[in-house]
């Protein structure tokens, strides 16, 4: 039996437009489970960047409740919500999205920093050892500016991780990148799920999507599929890609 | 059509630097257009008023034994003169008191004559018929009612050859000659039965009293292009007229003295208008270079799509020019009233009436000029629009950051918000310098505003209408020994307080050029308020003269003059024009040095500004004590002048006005330098907050970085201001006339001036960065 990390029961959220309310998600009950590789993915416009906004608190819910463990997002205060980005949270942009006046090893560092409890020789170690795991230790005095997109998706994958967070969110880290450099963030997603972190991402790349344990479709704001899948193995991915596409197909992607 | 739309886009979304030019031009346009205002509308009321009472060319006043008809034959005869009008007067010498206040300046007392205007008892406008005086009433000139503090109803006393007189004031009249509180001689009107009795008490004393009998003159020129001081020059030449007077006004000397003080500070008001247009500019600059910055991305696709960097701009030029339109338009409505509370304070010294309208020729030229010079910057500033790659700008946006600097230091856990921000400095030193810049000017404009106002506080503005006011005066019983031992009161004096300036001086009539005039002697020239042009004389042979003598004589700066007293004849170099107010503006002066060479050696005033007023009164009884036999040493305390004070509560309202406006024109500065800051970073702070920075430690990096910027910044900008401020000010006055102002700035001129501005920018800054908290991670999504 896996344990809950995040929780969502019955959220929705809607935005005023033109004197009416848009609903972009609807009752929406989801449980995430720590060690899973969950993909949420739909087509554009479905609500699945929204969702992903939601349940990360960088968005308030209308209605409805989004469990971190005990603690209820939604009246978390920003304070809080601050405390849980550093400490049980990590985030991947599609942009990467790197302050670029810090070299790509300060870029990993200073979320660490953040953390009181940590002290700064073991932030730095775990920088150095998570810049080598992601092959760009040799440029880890390299500003963003100087290094490839995908050199700087790694860092800022390392970055996410930086302070061992309960739950990594990663809207679409594929989507600027070209096709060996998104090979090269999958793996070292799957690596991490595989070694124990849970991740939430969405995207819309069937390619990305294959890495997931679980996947989820979003249609109109409501979770529509969900395929639960083995842990990603290279070897076993042709049958996995017809898996997918048989159950993608199913919903009308 | 394309542009309309761009326009709309543009203003929509750049409300926040729309709004600050809009709020600058107003307040350069409100303040432009008031002072012109108040300048036009007091012109044209003088000259109302002259044109009411024919005032003619001069007035002299000459008493009735010394014109007789032969005299005054020469002078209707004379080719000069259109015409002479006479009219019969008596004289009071003596004290006249008020009920607060008393004055020893010479009243003549005239019938009521016509073509003067009476003022209503609101004194806003003048009432229809001048009602008849009765016996006991007195009309006087506004002037004095703000000099003496008095008002209809009250009773004043004058004594006139023994006997003494009470006259109830009926009302104040516009009397355009003699009527500035700036001008000592007055001329009051009584009743026919009042003024018959007092010439028959006059006439029948037997001894010299402090009255006489007087005729005015008043003498009208003929066309003959000559100025009025050169009329009554060669008039006296021809007749010798002026000679046998007591006394001459000629109406550019009246003009001159009427408007003296308000000139004095609406110049220095147009000074701060110049100085606060210059600004602006920098500022819009600024902004357009960032804007251009921001907007890379859509520029680029603007660019992409056919759009020339023509167009671009012209859509910029707009959004300011619409700015300005409608800055100028507010800042034309809200200068009438501004305008009509400055015209009110300035009738207290000028006694005119001002007129109302709005000066729209002068304001339509300063508009003209403030479009011209935006535009010309606009397309100045958006050459950089050029410099825009559309391929660059759709798929990446800004210019990548790539830096160097052997200032960066490593970004560490302990002290994580200094770090950070210190790199920030070091990552983006041209963006900063900008600021740094900005807040350097902004300091120097407070630190060059607090200068002049320093120029328009009472006292600084008698010295630069050429008069002075000391906080000790010594009368000296034996002139020549107080000289010599001047030295060692001066030590007396200095236990208690350093000296400021020492007038030590006498006024003697001179012959110059052939010309009775008198010359101011001064034991150190270097005192002397009152410099318009040239430079204080630094030799022997060098004296100094006003526009009035320089007119009458013919002189110019360089010219040499034959000055003689007694059998004694020396040559002499015009240095200087300078102005000051003694007999009314027509006056030399020199060095004691100069002066020993036509055989003056003595002086007989001796006043001296200290630095601490406070031990005056102190200082005054010790050197009673101490020289009693040589001198008498009396305190004034300046602001207990009534006079002095007219003075400075004009001074203080303008100086509450450029206070006032300079707050709010660096506030705005600073919001809109501070707000194109945040909205350059914002990105940045969305990926601090993504990584769980708080709001609260976000702020507190954007506010010390701020405070950092702007302290360098006012230290620049004091340290400049101080050696640079007073130069500065003389180069904008010389603009408009005034080539030196009498400033007074301390340390805490340059103290307070930087102190305000970095507090301004760090508050700013703090208030600024409240908007983190609208920075959403969701922004750094990509949908």
């Amino acid at each position: 039996m896996k344990n809950v990390i995040l929780s969502a029961k019955a959220l929705c959220k809607s935005f005023a437009h033109n004197g009416g309310q848009v609903h972009i998600l609807t009752n929406i009950d989801l449980d995430l489970y720590e060690g899973d590789f969950t993909v949420v993915m739909g087509a554009s416009g479905s609500g699945k960047s929204t969702l992903l906004y939601t349940l990360s608190g960088m968005d308030r819910a209308t209605s409805g409740r989004v469990m971190l463990g005990d603690e209820d997002l939604a009246s978390a205060g920003e304070k809080r919500l601050a405390e849980l980005r550093h400490t049980k949270m990590g985030f991947v942009f599609q942009q990467m999205h790197l302050v670029s006046n810090l070299t790509l090893f300060e870029n990993v560092a200073v979320p660490g920093y953040l953390n009181k409890n940590i002290p700064a020789e073991e932030i730095r170690a775990r920088a150095d050892e998570l810049l080598e795991k992601m092959n760009i230790s040799h440029i880890k005095t390299h500003l963003p500016s100087q290094v490839s997109g995908g050199e700087q998706q790694r860092c800022a994958i390392a970055r996410a991780v930086i302070n061992k967070p309960e739950l990594l969110f990663a809207d679409e880290p594929t989507g600027a990148l070209n096709k060996k450099n998104s090979g090269d963030v999958l793996e070292l997603l799957t690596g991490l799920n595989r070694n124990g972190q849970s991740i939430l991402m969405v995207t819309h790349a069937p390619r990305a999507a294959l890495r997931a344990n679980r996947l989820l479709y979003l249609e109109d704001g409501s979770i529509i599929g969900e395929l639960d899948l083995p842990p990603y193995d290279e070897a076993e991915e042709k049958s996995r890609i017809s898996q997918v596409n048989a159950w993608l197909s199913s919903l009308h992607w | 059509m394309e542009l309309s739309i761009l326009l709309k886009a543009n203003i929509k979304y750049k409300k926040g630097s729309f709004i600050s030019v809009m709020i600058l031009t107003l307040i350069i346009v409100t303040t432009a257009a008031a002072v012109l205002g108040v300048r036009k509308n007091y012109q044209s009321a003088l000259k109302t008023a002259q044109d009411g009472a024919e005032v003619g060319s001069a007035n002299i006043y000459i008493s009735a034994r010394s014109l007789d008809e032969d005299l005054l034959d020469k002078v209707r005869r004379s080719s000069l003169v259109d015409k002479a009008e006479v009219y019969d007067s008596f004289v009071n010498t003596g004290k006249t008191v008020f009920p607060r206040y008393s004055d020893e300046n010479s009243y003549f007392f005239f019938v009521m004559r016509d073509g003067l205007k009476l003022y209503s008892p609101g004194h806003d406008s003048f009432e229809d018929t001048i009602p008849e005086l009765n016996k006991g009433e007195i009309y006087l000139p506004y002037g004095l009612r703000s000099k003496m503090d008095c008002t209809e109803g009250d009773i004043i006393r004058s004594e006139f050859a023994g006997t003494v007189r009470e006259f109830r004031i009926k009302g104040f009249l516009q009397e355009p000659v003699h009527g500035s509180s700036m001008i000592g001689w007055k001329n009051v009107f009584i009743s026919r039965s009042d003024y018959d009795e007092i010439c028959r008490i006059v006439e029948a004393a037997e001894s010299e009293t402090n009255t006489k009998l007087f005729k005015q003159v008043k003498v009208f020129k003929a066309d003959s292009g000559l100025s009025d001081a050169k009329f009554l020059r060669q008039l006296n030449l021809e007749t010798g007229i002026v000679s046998k007077s007591t006394g001459s006004l000629t109406n550019e000397q009246s003009e001159r003295y009427t408007g003296l003080f308000m000139n004095i500070i609406l110049d220095v008001v147009l000074g701060f208008v110049a100085v606060l247009f210059v600004i602006v500019l920098i500022i819009i600059a600024h902004s357009i270079r960032t804007e251009i910055e921001m907007d890379y991305e859509n520029l680029g696709i603007l660019k992409a799509q056919g759009f020339t960097n023509r167009k671009i701009t012209q859509v910029i030029l707009l959004r300011y020019i619409l700015a300005e339109i409608i800055g100028m338009a507010a800042g034309i409505i809200l200068s009438v009233p501004l305008e009509r509370s400055l015209s009110g304070i300035f009738m207290k010294t000028t006694g005119i009436l001002p007129d109302r309208s709005i000066a729209f020729g002068g304001t339509a030229l300063i508009v003209l000029g403030i479009f011209l010079l935006s535009a010309g910057l606009v397309f100045f500033s958006a050459r950089r629009l050029a410099r825009i790659s559309p391929v660059r700008a759709i798929s990446g946006g800004r210019e990548d950051i790539y830096f160097s600097s052997r200032l960066t230091a490593p970004i560490t856990k302990r002290g994580l918000t200094a770090s950070i921000a210190y790199r920030s400095f070091t990552s983006s030193l041209g963006k900063y310098i900008g600021i740094l810049f900005i807040t350097a000017l902004l300091t120097f404009f407070t630190v060059t505003v607090n200068v002049m106002s320093s120029a328009i506080n009472s006292r600084s503005a008698l010295e630069s209408m050429g008069m002075y006011y000391d906080d000790i005066s010594l009368r000296a019983k034996d002139s020549q020994e107080l000289l010599s031992r001047i030295d060692e009161i001066e030590r007396t004096v200095e236990k208690y307080t350093p000296i400021e300036k020492k007038y030590y001086g006498s006024a003697v009539y001179l012959s110059v050029d052939g010309e009775n005039i008198m010359c101011e002697v001064w034991k150190d020239v270097n005192f002397l308020p009152g410099l318009l042009k040239g430079r204080l004389p630094l030799y022997n042979n060098e004296i100094l003269v006003t526009i009035s003598a320089a007119d009458a004589l013919d002189l110019e700066i360089g010219s040499r003059v034959t000055v003689s007293r007694k059998t004694q004849e020396e040559s002499y170099i015009v240095s200087g024009i300078y102005q000051t107010g003694n007999d009314a503006g027509y006056c030399t002066a020199m060095s004691l040095d100069a002066a020993k060479r036509i055989g003056i050696n003595s002086l007989s005033s001796f006043g001296l500004v200290l630095a601490d007023t406070s031990e005056a009164d102190q200082i005054a009884k010790e050197l009673n004590s101490r020289y009693g036999e040589l001198l008498t040493a009396t305190a004034h305390r300046f602001e207990d002048d009534l006079y002095n004070d007219t003075l400075m509560s004009a001074a203080r309202a303008m100086r509450i006005m450029i206070y006032a406006f300079s707050g709010v024109f660096a506030l705005v500065a600073v919001i809109m330098v501070c707000t194109k800051a945040f909205m350059q970073e914002r990105t940045d702070l969305g990926i601090y907050k993504s990584i769980g920075f708080t709001e609260r430690r976000l702020r507190k990096q954007f506010a010390v970085r701020f405070l950092i910027i702007s302290l360098a910044g006012s230290i620049v900008g004091a340290a400049a201001g101080a050696l640079f401020s007073d130069d500065l000010l003389n180069l904008i006055f010389s603009l408009f006339g005034v080539n030196r102002v009498t400033t007074d700035s301390t340390p805490l001129t340059f103290i307070g001036a930087g102190s305000f501005i970095t507090a301004s920018v760090t508050l700013f800054a703090l208030l600024t960065s409240r908007r983190i908290k609208k920075v959403s991670i969701r922004e750094l999504i990509t949908e």
